[in-house]
């Protein structure tokens, strides 16, 4: 469809329109209304109330579509698959920011600026359960259902909103093709209208308390989830706009990694980041699309109701299907974030990187592994009998994880590593990834398990994995990128000493809840026995402390993104691609053709490995 | 010019390999529910199943397929006007197909609440789901074909509603197989 | 040469360390734990955290010498003076250790210790157990002794209670219904039986019946140690917090006349 685009006059809009997300909302509002009341007219049943949860359903997906179609889709997207001639001309300036686009670095930017904004509500909600777990009763929030969708809200968000998002859509949208010398990439209108899926689905999974408290938290365990009220249906639609997003970015950036490369970007010189990409995208393409027909399934068993997951139906498959999708999922979230020290460490160390094949070759087999492990989230809830391969691949994942821990310590050995913040960062996320792999080999044998499982063992082992490895490393990455988002340059003691904030916030707290667990705190409870009680305060000031760093991380970088004074051109003196451009790079990325002809990674030679051809 | 010809062909690759993909990737959900399928009903087949009716939606829905592939192949040979019309056709005969099956849920001849009936009413919603998808983007590119002139030398719209058309009739088949015959 | 030697050194003399302090915590690695299956896990936890201990110094370490002695004095981009990109011999260790440690773990404690528990299974092993069935619904767990007629044991106060004999073999037998609700398919949720200090939990899955066997060893009640409790651990609705009940252990003299407490109670109950 592509190679049809009628070119467009060079002006703004040909009419005058109301701004893309001010329509989206409207739009929405209308969708929602149209669809709810179609849903009405043909319930058979007189005398319900104006939503019900079939409505709702209904609805909402009049209201996403409505949306979706505001922000642009209608003239960017559905005119032209009619063949008409669009109105649609993206601006050059803000207003870009704030509406479908096809530019591969605004929609980062976009992805980016959502997962942030979610990461920070999502932490607020932390927060909230931090201070809810000072005393052993309730005393913050009213009932415990309250807590619980708390628990459920912060989780989905985190999982799907920012976890799965902030690498690859924000990133990865950004940088990848970039980082293999491509102008654009191959499907941009459906990396565009991704992004818009998100702030869709982060206000559905905000505001599904409006249709009553769920309990089940991010699992949405069955059959719980049957007995709950409305509101578990939002989760499922929420996550489900969401999943959706990240498959269509998967799908766009598997097709341009593979399609797009500039000459001599052969598959031996592809870039880590780039890797962990691809490996990712593919982990997406296959669970995502799992676990969405699964919260189907789901659906259909809370409003017709079926009996798929209950008593009389089998509530482990429920489990089985989650997990299958659950587990890879946290490596979909951590997988990009290892690719990146590797990333990272080699120009912060100015030495080439060591063992390279083995780096990507641990990526592939972790991705491959990651399927077949899902069960030892269930190893409580299965029969003993069938633990025992669960157990045996959940041992052997840390082998090729273990890998790019290999890469980086054989990096870093005789280096001449200069600390600036994303280097310093790279190594907390190397030190709180280490923890939370050695603890997930505890984990992984049942006996212990059995003990642990259930327990704030199992929330610190999460936390270390996911913010330790992910989040520490997404903050590396962003300053080790603003200076190529922004032309700009952050404040050196800023970023150190908040990164020192954060380690020690997040080190006090999550350390702590790994003797919370084995001293007997279960999970999902915001009542607990008094005992547990001087340890758990001692948690909530540090998750205060983590919670400070973290909008003090979000408040420095974007004063430097503004204001923050300007860069150089290749302030690390990198050797990838992406800095071989102006920062920020122009709409076409490069001006002229790349070719590269030598490794990223070898910092033993002084020819840089990428030349540019300009075009006459 | 020779380097957009390459360019050209690249993309077309691109665009074809990534389709391919879409399509890869959602034949998971339809294993995730043929699982489902034989987890529930293993080879059972409700006698409420009405045979007669299954058989015409899906007959139905090859030969909207098969007009669907005339149409691909007339664009092949720069016929553009046949394209249209014959894509009209598929999307009438696959309209039909839908209108069988909202016949077969509306006089609920399988009742949805046995083991059967959930499975029943789940695989042919989803899979009348992805052929209304499918039916909406006939719809489109017939519309489309006529207005941005589709030729031999440029017809991937066309190949990728058949590729999308395609997976329609895999997985209307499939499910007519798990729900009528094992 | 000089950084290997000095960081091999250190490595060694850290994690002997590292082992001694591990030794000291050994006995309390899982606070308080008085039961069999409790003492398998106990014996696996810290025989796996003997072997982390020295990898986790090696890296731990590692990241410490480097921020200490491979930094750069200055922010200039400068070369790092050596570029090696392969080094077999470290690449042979790390992978290799890596395969061993974890075959190892697989065969011991892993496979050793299911092939325990599975032994421990084998009913004809199994013929004098205290057989307790328990029940979950939302939300409470409701205690039977089928061998003694006790359909419900309660404490003075009317609340569920769970009293076992030490030193004998218990069989629980756990299913998640609504005995007051039986007509309701909807009423099961998964629960999770858990008693901390028995170092064990077991999910109670609606539509299926699970076992557990233990074998309590130390007289011991909620009110010397509040680790002796049952708590459901899988969250089953906003009752899930105080899902609980005191569980004692005590002796076969005090159990059986407990037992005839019970069945007192039950008869005046008119049960």
């Amino acid at each position: 469809m592509a190679q049809n685009i009628i070119t467009q006059p060079d002006t703004y809009r040909t009419r005058p329109m109301m701004p893309p997300v001010l329509r989206g909302f409207l739009w929405a509002a209308i969708g929602f209304l149209v669809f709810n009341m179609a849903t009405i007219a043909v319930d058979p049943f007189r005398g319900h109330p104006f939503v019900t949860e079939v409505s709702a359903v209904i609805g909402w997906a009049g209201g996403v579509i409505g949306w979706l179609l505001g922000v642009g889709g209608w003239e960017g997207i559905v005119l032209p698959l009619f063949g008409s001639p669009s109105a649609w001309v993206e601006p050059l300036d803000w207003r870009r920011y704030f509406e479908l686009s096809t530019d591969h670095k605004v929609i980062g930017i976009q992805y980016l600026v959502s997962a942030s904004g979610t990461f920070l509500i999502a932490g607020l909600i932390a927060m909230g359960i931090r201070y809810e777990l000072m005393q052993p009763s309730l005393h913050f929030f009213t009932y415990a259902n309250q807590y619980l969708t708390a628990v459920g809200i912060h989780g989905t968000l985190m999982m799907f909103a920012v976890g799965t998002v902030a690498l690859i859509g924000g990133l990865g949208n950004y940088f990848v093709p970039l980082m293999i010398g491509a102008k654009s990439t191959v499907f941009p209108r459906l990396s565009g209208i991704g992004h818009w899926l998100v702030p869709a689905g982060v206000l559905t999974v905000i505001f599904s308390p409006l249709l009553g408290y769920w309990d089940t938290g991010w699992r949405g365990y069955e059959p719980l989830a049957m007995q709950d009220p409305g509101g578990i249906v939002y989760y499922y639609l929420g996550v489900a706009a969401l999943t959706l997003s990240s498959s269509f970015v998967s799908v766009n950036l598997a097709a341009t990694i593979i399609f797009q490369r500039a000459r001599g970007v052969t598959w031996a010189r592809l870039p880590l980041f780039v890797w962990g990409t691809i490996t990712v995208s593919l982990l997406n393409l296959i669970w995502l699309p799992e676990i969405q027909m699964t919260f189907i399934l789901g659906l259909l068993d809370k409003l017709v109701p079926f009996n798929f997951f209950d008593a009389i139906g089998s509530p482990l498959s429920y489990l089985s299907l989650f997990w299958l999708f659950g587990h890879p999922e946290v490596y979909i979230i951590v997988v990009p974030a290892i690719s990146l020290w590797n990333e990272i460490i080699p120009v912060m160390a100015q030495k080439s990187l060591f063992a390279r094949s083995w780096a990507v070759i641990g990526l592939i087999f972790v991705m491959m592994l990651s399927g077949l492990v899902w069960a030892h989230h269930m190893f409580t809830n299965m029969r003993n009998s069938e633990i025992f391969p669960f157990s045996f691949f959940t041992e052997m994942i840390s082998i090729p994880t273990g890998f790019s821990f290999m890469a980086a310590i054989g990096t870093l050995w005789k280096s001449r590593m200069r600390l600036y913040t994303p280097g310093l960062l790279v190594i907390m996320s190397l030190f709180n990834f280490l923890i939370g792999g050695l603890t997930g080999v505890f984990l992984a044998d049942p006996p212990v398990n059995f003990q642990v499982h259930n327990t704030f063992f199992v929330v610190a082992h999460f936390h270390y994995t996911i913010i330790g490895g992910m989040v520490f490393t997404w903050m590396a990455a962003m300053y080790y990128w603003l200076p190529k988002l922004s032309g700009r340059m952050y404040s050196e003691f800023w970023g150190k000493f908040l990164a020192i904030v954060i380690f020690i916030g997040f080190n006090g707290a999550f350390s702590q809840m790994f003797l919370l667990g084995l001293h007997g705190m279960n999970r999902w409870v915001p009542a607990y026995p008094p005992y547990l009680q001087p340890m758990n305060y001692e948690v909530s000031l540090f998750a205060f402390l983590l919670g400070a760093g973290f909008v003090g991380h979000a408040i420095h970088i974007a004063w430097a993104w503004a204001k923050g004074p300007k860069a150089q051109e290749n302030p690390w003196n990198s050797r990838t691609l992406e800095w071989m451009t102006s920062s920020p790079p122009p709409r076409n990325n490069f001006d002229g053709e790349v070719e590269v002809s030598g490794s990223f990674y070898r910092y033993d030679v002084d020819k840089l490995p990428g030349v540019i051809h300009p075009t006459e | 010019m020779q380097i957009d010809t390459i360019d050209k062909s690249r993309e077309l690759r691109a665009y074809r390999f990534g389709m391919l993909m879409f399509l890869v990737t959602q034949a998971v959900p339809f294993t995730v529910i043929y699982a489902v399928e034989y987890l529930f009903d293993e080879f059972y087949i409700s006698p409420k199943a009405n045979q007669w009716l299954g058989t015409v939606e899906v007959l139905l829905v090859l030969a909207s397929w098969w007009l669907g592939r005339q149409g691909l192949a007339a664009i092949r040979q720069n016929r553009l006007l046949d394209l249209v019309t014959k894509f009209r056709q598929s999307l009438l005969l696959g309209t039909a197909s839908l209108v069988v099956l909202g016949y077969q849920w509306g006089t609920r001849f399988v009742p949805p609440s046995t083991r059967y009936g959930e499975v029943y009413y789940t695989l042919t919603g989803v899979t009348g789901f992805y052929t209304l998808v499918s039916l909406f983007v006939l719809l489109a590119i017939s519309i489309r074909a006529a207005k941005v002139k589709l030729s031999s030398d440029n017809y991937w719209d066309a190949e990728a509603t058949m590729y999308l058309w395609t997976f329609g009739l895999l997985t209307n088949v499939i499910s007519y197989v798990l729900l009528y015959w094992i | 040469m000089g950084d290997l030697v000095v960081f091999s050194i250190l490595w060694i003399l850290l994690s002997l360390v590292g082992e001694w302090a591990l030794g000291l915590a050994k006995p309390h690695s899982l606070y308080y734990i008085i039961a069999s299956q409790g003492y398998m896990a106990e014996r696996a936890f810290n025989f796996l955290a003997t072997w982390l201990t020295p990898v986790f110094v090696f890296v731990a370490l590692f990241l410490i010498y480097t921020l200490l002695r491979f930094r750069a004095p200055d922010g200039k981009p400068v070369k790092s003076s050596q570029q090696k990109m392969r080094n077999m011999g470290f690449t042979v260790f790390w992978v290799g250790v890596s395969f061993v440690l974890n075959i190892l773990f697989f065969l011991h404690p892993t496979s050793a210790d299911l092939q325990a528990m599975f032994a421990s299974e084998i009913p004809s092993r199994n013929h004098k157990d205290l057989v307790v069935d328990v029940t979950a619904r939302q939300w409470e767990w409701i205690y039977t002794y089928p061998q003694y007629g006790v359909k419900q044991a309660v404490n003075n106060l009317g609340e569920d209670e769970l009293e076992l004999p030490v030193g004998r073999k218990v069989k629980f037998v756990l299913r998640s219904y609504d005995p007051f609700h039986t007509y309701d398919v909807y009423a099961g949720v998964i629960h999770d039986f858990w008693i901390p200090a028995f170092g064990m939990k077991e999910a109670v899955v609606p539509g299926l019946t699970r076992y557990e066997y233990i074998r309590p060893t130390v007289v011991a009640s909620y009110q010397t140690n509040p680790m002796v409790r049952v708590q459901c651990a899988e969250v089953c609705g906003p009752g899930h917090p105080w899902m609980e009940s005191p569980v004692s252990i005590v002796t076969a003299g005090q159990f059986s006349q407990w037992i005839k407490h019970q069945q007192q109670l039950q008869a005046a109950a008119g049960g």
